[in-house]
């Protein structure tokens, strides 16, 4: 009796099948598409950058998953690859747009009241700046334990980073944001 | 869109406790925005497959269109530096020179029993004569007006400054203990 393949690996025996390699795909992105949009849409908090970046992110999944090696485990990969779409997209947008230090609180807050697809109260807009605060690494770490709730181990596959330093990380981006949140 | 009194207070009165904040979702996407992203993603590796098979075929006819543009550029740049240095582009001159040496070459060759080694050597004098700074030479360097002026390299500084949340994210990356209260 052959025993069920796990979702993951269902999706890379039917990937690497040249005959059912977008029936694959579609399952992948079925599995994955909000899980990965919402750790984008976190980071950038804009729909139409989030909706640029994950589309990005999903076409490097297509060119690159036939050379995926099994070694951790799939979302693990297909995290990391989001992570690095949106902190390259943060780093790229932070040398772009030269605003000095104090003024990014006021262009967040501003562009957060404007933006139709945001639809949180005051507290809410707070919180969104205060993360947007943080350095994107981070802002990424405190993503992913926070909103994604994802245990620290799991982090640590998909950054590469231990779980000291993750946590750490994650313990100073609490305090930071508990501080701003009361000086705003 | 559902406001919860109850979180504004607390985050009011109290030091900020995030436990809460996270359950509720501000963000939202277009109607059936996640219905069409596989579509659209599908649509996007298709043009980019199409794009790559266009640029393949005018790859396979660029080599050889490239090899003859440079072997033309080869060829003009030589013909510029045997015509002799003037203010104007002087093509009629450099061929006229250039008949004339064949001129002379062919004379002794003919008409007397002058061997080519003092023929060369009587060429190279007469070349050193019209000496001339390969940098005057117009076409060689770009320059970006007729008066030959070159332009100057551009140079940029990189801002490398770093921030003191880029130094503590350093330190917790390589395994420093951090003493989160400092």
């Amino acid at each position: 009796m052959k025993s069920e393949l796990r979702p993951d690996q269902q999706i890379l025996e039917l990937f690497r099948n040249d005959a059912t390699k977008e029936k694959a795909f579609a399952l992948l992105m079925g599995e994955y598409q909000q899980p990965v949009y919402w750790l984008i849409r976190r980071m950038v908090m804009d729909h139409e950058d989030a909706n640029d970046l994950t589309q990005d992110t999903f076409v490097k999944i297509w060119h690159h998953l036939g050379e995926f090696r099994e070694e951790s485990k799939l979302f693990s990969w297909i995290y990391r690859i989001a992570a690095n779409e949106a902190l390259m997209f943060l780093k790229k947008q932070k040398v772009r747009s030269f605003i000095p230090f104090g003024k990014v609180e006021y262009k967040l807050r501003n562009s957060l009241q404007e933006d139709q697809y945001f639809k949180g109260d005051e507290v809410q807009r707070k919180l969104q700046q205060c993360i947007d605060m943080l350095p994107p690494q981070q802002k990424l770490i405190f993503t992913l334990r926070y909103y994604q709730e994802l245990k620290y181990e799991e982090m640590a596959e998909i950054l590469k980073l231990s779980t000291g330093a993750l946590k750490a990380s994650y313990h100073h981006a609490v305090k930071k944001i508990e501080k701003n949140l009361l000086s705003l | 869109m559902k406001t919860d009194k109850n979180h504004i207070k607390k985050n009011e009165d109290a030091p900020a406790s995030l436990d809460h904040l996270k359950d509720q979702n501000p963000f939202v996407v277009p109607d059936g925005y996640f219905d069409t992203l596989p579509l659209k993603v599908m649509n996007r590796i298709e043009s980019a497959e199409t794009q790559q098979t266009e640029s393949g075929n005018i790859r396979r006819l660029w080599v050889p269109v490239a090899a003859v543009a440079a072997a033309l550029t080869a060829c003009v740049m030589l013909f510029y530096l045997l015509i002799p240095a003037n203010d104007e582009p002087s093509r009629p001159q450099a061929s006229q020179s250039t008949s004339n040496n064949a001129a002379i070459i062919e004379y002794l060759q003919n008409e007397t029993e002058v061997d080519d080694e003092s023929i060369i050597a009587v060429l190279l004098e007469d070349a050193s004569a019209e000496a001339y700074d390969i940098t005057d030479l117009p076409g060689l360097i770009p320059d970006d007006s007729i008066t030959g002026q070159q332009k100057s390299s551009e140079s940029f500084v990189m801002d490398t400054t770093i921030s003191s949340d880029d130094i503590l994210q350093y330190l917790l990356d390589e395994g420093f203990e951090i003493d989160p209260n400092s």
